[in-house]
Formats: structure tokens, sequence, C-alpha cells
């Protein structure tokens, strides 16, 4: 039964097996958690909005064409709704997402907040935190999901191009603040 | 291409740059230490970033948004039904009336042959029961059938909004 595809699973429901449903959930939970957690800093909170999502979604799965992956259309819920919450917390994300097409100082922003000496992947996984949410999520959905570029940018309704240079961005600056901090001494 | 751009050493380790291209990105890397320093560092936080964990959720939360599911549906099929009665109440009375309004319309003429005055006879039934109902519904008892009626209409009003409001509180922030 766990070895059922997405779209099997959809096609089940459809035909009147919701308790099927639990077998989406179990398989994208944790991804869009991670997703949603870098985006709204706060674990409480994005447990609460993911409920939110997987009920939106199967309101709407009667909507749901085929024509994209169940994970893009998924994740395409998750984001807007995690945008919606920011927004209505006042996080001015419209300026994160303006932001892409100007000269941002994400390292400036990042660098005081690393203090003392720290874990590769704990480091890592603090600095990703540290990220704006657009960033974040480009982050996670890249490595995490194992999302291309052109997924992404359909979860995120960006231009390709502007996904890879958000990838490019948040790495060069999780790069420099490695450099920085010397984290390249433990590799040698 | 003498000093390696971010841009160029992101393509490089997404495998976006051509043959020569890299060839180019590893001769400048051999000969500047910056550079490889650069690259290095980008290759481990690429690295690194593919063994990102993911976060968990709660242990119980497919059952807690199964739970919740199975509440929206079941107080939907409850609605659906609250309104299906309330509505064949409706087309019950309004069959009724366009009855009667028929059994007016038509001329009482003799029917000729057999089928006509099994029709006729039909009609004619009908239409003593639209009578004995409009009897029924005489200027009498019309205002106590029509409280009766508003009453009830009122009771189910409220329960109906009484249950919508409940089931609203209880999806909490489900739409």
């Amino acid at each position: 039964m766990k070895n059922l595809t997405d779209i099997e699973i959809i096609d089940s429901i459809k035909k009147g097996n919701p308790s099927d449903y639990a077998l989406l959930i179990d398989r994208y939970k944790n991804k869009a958690f991670s997703l949603l957690v870098r985006m709204l800093k706060n674990e409480m909170e994005a447990e609460e909005i993911l409920q939110d999502c997987f009920l939106k979604a199967y309101k709407s799965i009667d909507s749901f064409r085929y024509e994209a992956k169940f994970s893009t259309w998924f994740y395409r819920i998750v984001y807007n709704t995690a945008l919606t919450k920011l927004s209505a917390k006042k996080r001015k994300i419209e300026n994160e997402m303006s932001s892409i097409d100007e000269q941002i100082n994400l390292s400036s922003d990042l660098d005081y907040r690393v203090t003392e000496k720290e874990d590769l992947s704990n480091f890592i996984q603090k600095m990703i935190e540290q990220l704006p949410a657009n960033y974040a999520s480009v982050i996670t959905m890249f490595y995490l999901d194992d999302m291309s570029c052109e997924e992404i940018s359909e979860v995120m309704n960006v231009t390709v191009a502007n996904v890879k240079v958000m990838l490019h961005r948040s790495r060069n600056v999780l790069r420099d603040l490695f450099i920085k901090n010397n984290y390249q001494r433990e590799l040698l | 291409m003498n000093k390696l751009s971010d841009e160029v050493l992101n393509k490089y380790i997404d495998g976006e740059l051509d043959f020569s291209a890299m060839a180019e990105v590893n001769q400048i890397i051999n000969s500047s230490i910056e550079d490889k320093i650069k690259l290095d560092a980008l290759l481990s936080i690429h690295k690194e970033l593919k063994d990102i964990k993911e976060v968990k959720v709660s242990s119980d939360f497919t059952s807690s948004v199964m739970r919740k599911l199975n509440r929206s549906v079941k107080f939907k099929k409850a609605d659906k039904r609250f309104i299906a009665f309330i509505s064949s109440i409706f087309i019950v009375i309004a069959v009724g009336i366009l009855g009667y309004v028929i059994y007016l319309m038509i001329p009482q003429t003799q029917a000729s042959d057999s089928i006509n005055q099994n029709v006729n006879m039909y009609v004619n039934h009908f239409a003593d029961m639209i009578v004995s109902f409009s009897n029924l519904v005489n200027s009498k008892n019309i205002s106590i059938i029509g409280s009766v009626f508003s009453l009830g209409l009122l009771v189910s009003g409220y329960f109906f909004f009484e249950s919508q409001r409940q089931s609203k509180r209880r999806m909490g922030k489900f739409n």
C-alpha cells in the first residue's frame, strides 16, 4: 500500500477512500514541515500552518489536474500559505521578493550571529534558519526535497533565473561565513 | 578568465559549464590559492547542504489531521442532509401550489377516449387532493399554519446556524 504513487493515492481518494490521504500526509509532512519551519522560524506555528495546508489540499484535491507533480502542487499551497502568514505578521516579505533584483548583503546581516565555534552541520542548519524566508525556501527545496530549479520556480511563482540567483547568493553567503569562521581548516 | 566569479563557481559545482569552461576553471584553480579556497569552501557548503536534516513534526500529526478531516467531512454531510430536508419541504409546497394552479387552468371537458378518461381520473384525484389542501389552507387556518411554518423555519434556521458555528469552531482556522 505504501508503494503506491502519489497519483494512485489521489485516484483512490477521489474514488471515495479518504483514509488513503494519510499516506500522502506521511510522505510529505516532514519535508513540508522543514520548509515551513525555515520560512516561519517557529515550529509551533509551522505545524499549525501545515495542518491547514493538508486540509486545504484535501479540500481542493478535485481541482488537482495531474499537470504538475503532487509535490509541486502541494508545496505551492504550503509556500503561499506561509507567505500569507508572514505578510499577516508584517514581515515585509514583498520587500524580500523584490530584493532579488537588488544588491543585498545577506552576510552582513548574518555575520554577527556566529559567535562561537561549533559543528559544521549545526552551523549550516543555524545559518539556513537565519536566511530570509525565500532564500531558505530555495535552499530547502533544492537540497532537502531534491527539486529542480524549474519545479522551485513553479512553486514560488518566480523565474528559473531568479531561483538560481537566490540559490547562488545563499551558497555564497554561507561560503563567506564558512571562510570567515575558518571552517575550511577542519576539512584540511 | 583571470579571476573566478561567484557565478562561475556556482555553475561549476552545478555542472552547468561546458567542457572548455570547466578546463579553464580547473587551470585557474591550480594557479590561484584564493580561488581554490573559495571553490573548496563552496563545495563543502554544497556537500553539507545535501545532508541537511528534516525537521520532524509531532508523532500524532497524521492522526490529528485525519481527525480534523473526518470531522469536516461529517459536518459537510450533515449540512447537506439538513439542506436537502429543508429544500424537499419547499419543493413539496411548490409542487402543491403549481398543481393547484394547473387544476384551475385545465378546462373541465369530457374525455372522448379511455386514455383521456384515465388521465382525467388521475387529474381529478390530484385536483381533489389540492382542493382538500386548499380547504385546509383557508382564511381560518392560514394564520395558524403560517405561524407553525414560521416557527419551524426559525427553529431549523437556529439549528442550522448553530451547526455551522460549531463546525467552524471545531475546524479552527480551516476555511
